[in-house]
């Protein structure tokens, strides 16, 4: 199992699916502005 | 809930929700719910594992309530005993990163019940706005 990452270490930059299904890279949400990444544990 | 969002706002933040149902469960989780941030989902759990979230055992995850604080007011109670679209065992976590793609805040939760303190996210947020020191 990968390590899990520290602060100050890059961030996985994994591939997620938006509400209309599509994959998309996490990292764009932190390319404009700082992201807070709050995983949640279920959903909908 | 308001003066956070407004503290996120102010550091020039975003706030990227990121939960295991399918999309269209996120999608309707979120806009029955009006929740005004990004709204994602990894339902093979891929994405929680590369943060380095885990499973939790039941002692971890038995406590319902929601651990997010600013989302405490848009997701019921009720909702938080639907256990059946998600994994209740998995153990939530908070992350955040900043433009150039470095960690700066990081909290894995131990239990269901282990939220982080709102403060501490936002203190993250201050320092990169101020170009401070991770440290």
């Amino acid at each position: 199992m990968t390590p899990a990452p520290q602060v100050g270490e890059r961030a996985p930059d994994p591939l997620v699916l938006d509400a209309g299904g599509e994959e998309v890279r996490l990292s764009g949400f932190w390319q404009e502005r700082p992201a807070i990444l709050a995983f949640l544990r279920h959903f909908g | 809930m308001r003066d956070d969002r407004e503290r996120i706002d102010r550091a020039g933040a975003g706030l990227v929700l990121i939960g295991l149902g399918t999309p269209e469960q996120t999608g309707e989780f979120c806009a029955a719910r009006g929740v005004p941030f990004a709204c994602l989902t990894s339902p093979d759990r891929s994405a929680h594992r590369s943060f380095g979230l885990r499973r939790g055992s039941l002692d971890q995850v038995a406590g319902p309530r929601v651990w997010l604080p600013w989302l405490r007011n848009q997701v019921s109670d009720r909702h938080q005993g639907s256990f059946g679209q998600g994994d209740v065992a998995q153990l939530p976590g908070t992350f955040v990163v900043d433009r150039s793609g470095t960690i700066r805040y990081a909290h894995r939760a131990r239990h269901s019940n282990d939220n982080p303190p709102n403060d501490d996210v936002l203190n993250a947020l201050s320092e990169i706005a101020a170009g401070a020191p991770k440290d």
